[in-house]
């Protein structure tokens, strides 16, 4: 075999396996390729683009909007010179939230109308408040807080603590119809998923293997939850129901795989991807769109 | 491709010596055996890779889990088991659980100090500052580097990291010469993830051609108009790293050490495009260079969130949890690994001694910020290669990792058996005035 041919093999095989993740039907579809590490990928309002937390062509962990036609990557908010993490819409896309880091182990809150580009921020005082997102409804904020979730409410600025729990909780996500949260919790060991409904407080486990099950991500339906799990030796990703049936790994990879982020139509799910040490952005559609 | 220049250089209680004291040798366990003072070096390394873990790791979430402790004590990370049985790591490292016949790891370090600046000066000279916190011994990199009489193209004392190691109190002290000045502090290479190496001495020296740097004379003299741009480095110091500096931008070999780009993109990948994998990656090729001695620097300040940046240190006060799932696991799991593998693979690993630590652990309870404080009565280091006997685990800690309940290893005893790994002997050492305890770690060779 001439090496001509064997190079062209090996094109072919590499496009076939960036192609052909899971299967014929759910391609995977690599979208960025600077390999810098990346985090809190969210679809912004229309889906035609990405944010999501990097060190692009900064020392620090900034927010960027990949286009996802043109593949452009630009600053969110180019004259900041502060640490940005956990990008995330309402679901009507008229309000943006991110998280800043505004000194030593003090974070603050920025609410934006994507509108009118005002800027509304929400900080505590030496207290470091993490992986804040907005509701769906764009009514409150769900962060975590020295291990408990808290809500606060964008209308009284009001806060509540939605857990008391021992061990962890963390990573909340609030559903489509602001009536539940999923989060992770330590409370009955290592981090499992749990669903709270507000109105009862009535916790539901929905899953128990041993491992990380962290970042969970309602479905824009309200059906399905993502989230990122070690369960079977590195981070991969899976979606469950919100009743916990349906347990379903959606990555198979011997990197990282984290981060999980719906498209707005529920049929795609776009996440960072570690290969060969770098970390990328990819995206996949879902085997069955989560209705 | 080799770049020159455009390099970056960039509140807690104590400890009484006395306590200190009675942590190291008031145990029941400590036997002679672990305290035997070696007049005869082993010598079994070339070359000395330490991986400095700047913040105080979290023994419990990493190496010495408690997973019968209370959920205030254990945490949230599941164990998993690993090559030794019986002994189980945090579910954040399955790579390092499945390679640890190849190391050992200690469990029952206890320092003397609580304080970053001031336990991170003990961790890398030994002992406590002969005025308080200044005036410390050298560095056990400086004293390979006074010592050393090999090739002299390369600078013996290499600190390759993101800047000058600091805390919001201040900087450490002993991260170099000390006593004996900064003409011994370790020369500093930057590495990024995806960018060139980068040499601080040179920052001014952009645009110059190898025809230029030629004409030492002149480049003494430009230099000189600009080297208080480099706020830690004082004029013997500067010199110091000049010449080094020269020594090696004019010599093919210090050109070609530092060229990363050389390595294919799956073996920089095996380490992890992070800054710290990456420099990883050129202390294997600094140790194949047979570079004496390597401090590979996890961070430039302590501090987990610090003034707007994102260094990430091991001082986890705050978000202990979410950033050792998110980064300090993953990242250390990763490129521990990979240096082992290379090592290993390239048959260096029989002359590189290669020790992973901090300057402390944090505390077994969990804070009611939702991290872990400061926590110098036990900690965990991690031995592999040269003279080190793998597969091992000396010392043990008490149900919830509060203190050691054998073998404590001091500070001392670490730069003691790595000095004499290298051939440093016990004459050698007091001759210098330094480490003059001279015990090793027995269990480890």
């Amino acid at each position: 075999m001439n090496r001509v041919f064997q190079s062209c093999l090996l094109v072919l095989a590499t496009t076939a396996l960036l192609q052909v993740g899971l299967g014929a039907d759910e391609p995977i579809v690599q979208l960025t390729d600077d390999g810098l590490i990346k985090r809190d990928p969210c679809y912004a309002p229309g889906a035609k683009s990405i944010v999501f937390a990097s060190r692009h062509r900064s020392p620090r962990m900034v927010l960027l909007q990949l286009e996802l036609d043109s593949g452009k990557i630009d600053r969110v908010n180019p004259k900041s010179n502060l640490v940005e993490l956990s990008p995330s819409y309402s679901a009507d896309g008229k309000l943006f939230c991110f998280q800043r880091l505004t000194g030593n182990d003090e974070t603050a809150f920025i609410i934006q109308q994507t509108e009118t580009a005002n800027v509304r921020q929400l900080t505590g005082s030496r207290k470091v408040n993490w992986n804040v997102r907005i509701s769906p409804l764009g009514d409150e904020v769900a962060y975590n807080l020295s291990g408990q979730i808290y809500l606060r409410s964008l209308k009284t600025d009001k806060e509540v603590k939605l857990t008391d729990s021992a061990g962890r909780n963390d990573w909340p996500s609030i559903s489509p119809d602001g009536k539940q949260v999923a989060f992770s919790s330590s409370r009955d060991g290592n981090y499992d998923l749990y669903v709270l409904q507000r109105e009862s407080s009535e916790v539901t486990r929905l899953t128990t293997a041993e491992g990380l099950d962290m970042r969970p991500r309602w479905s824009p339906s309200g059906s399905q939850i993502l989230f990122t799990s070690n369960r079977d030796g590195n981070y991969e990703i899976y979606m469950v129901g919100t009743d916990g049936s349906g347990l379903e790994r959606l990555t198979e990879h011997e990197e990282q795989d984290d981060y999980a982020c719906w498209h707005p139509d529920g049929k795609q799910v776009a996440w960072v991807r570690e290969h060969g040490g770098r970390f990328d952005l990819f995206r996949m559609s879902l085997p069955k769109p989560a209705n | 491709m080799f770049q020159i220049g455009s390099f970056r250089s960039g509140g807690c209680g104590g400890t009484s010596r006395r306590a200190f004291l009675q942590a190291s040798f008031g145990l029941p366990l400590l036997g002679n055996s672990l305290l035997k003072a070696e007049k005869q070096a082993r010598g079994k390394a070339r070359s000395v890779i330490l991986l400095w873990l700047w913040g105080g790791p979290s023994h419990l979430d990493t190496f010495d889990p408690k997973p019968t402790a209370p959920a205030t004590v254990r945490g949230p990370f599941s164990t998993i088991p690993t090559r030794i049985p019986g002994i189980r790591f945090s579910e954040l490292f399955p790579r390092l659980a499945a390679r640890n016949d190849r190391f050992s790891l200690v469990r029952s370090n206890v320092n003397m100090s609580n304080a970053h600046h001031v336990a991170g000066s003990i961790a890398l000279c030994g002992g406590p500052g002969r005025g308080g916190d200044k005036d410390y011994d050298p560095n056990f990199g400086s004293i390979v580097q006074r010592l050393h009489k090999g090739r002299q193209n390369l600078p013996p004392f290499i600190a390759v990291g993101p800047g000058h190691l600091n805390t919001a109190a201040g900087d450490i002290k002993a991260h170099g010469g000390g006593i004996w000045g900064p003409a011994f502090d370790p020369f500093p290479v930057r590495c990024s993830e995806m960018d060139d190496v980068d040499l601080p001495s040179l920052r001014l020296l952009e645009g110059q051609t190898l025809t230029r740097l030629s004409d030492r004379t002149r480049l003494q003299r430009e230099l000189e108009g600009v080297r208080r741009l480099d706020r830690h480095a004082g004029p013997r110091q500067w010199s110091n790293h000049f010449d080094r500096a020269y020594r090696l931008v004019a010599s093919e070999e210090g050109r070609k050490v530092f060229d990363l780009s050389s390595e294919d993109e799956q073996a920089r990948g095996r380490y992890g495009r992070t800054q710290f994998g990456q420099s990883c990656l050129l202390a294997r090729r600094l140790v194949e260079a047979e570079v004496p001695y390597v401090q590979v620097n996890w961070s430039e300040y302590v501090e987990n969130i610090y003034d707007n940046r994102t260094d990430f240190g091991w001082d986890t006060h705050w978000l202990n949890f979410e950033n050792m799932a998110e980064r300090h696991g993953p990242i250390l799991d990763r490129s521990l690994s990979a240096l082992l593998d290379d090592l290993d693979q390239r048959g260096l690993l029989d002359s590189t001694l290669v020790v992973a630590m901090g300057e402390f652990g944090r505390t077994p309870s969990i804070s009611a910020n939702g991290g872990r404080d400061h926590w110098e009565r036990c900690y965990f280091s991690i031995w592999a290669g040269a003279g080190i006997q793998p597969g091992r685990v000396v010392g043990q800690s008490d149900a919830q990792g509060n203190d050691p309940t054998s073998d404590p290893v001091t500070p001392a005893m670490v730069g003691t058996t790595m000095l004499d790994q290298l051939g440093i002997s016990t004459e050698q050492r007091a001759r210098l005035r330094v480490l003059p305890e001279g015990k090793l770690i027995e269990q480890l060779l």
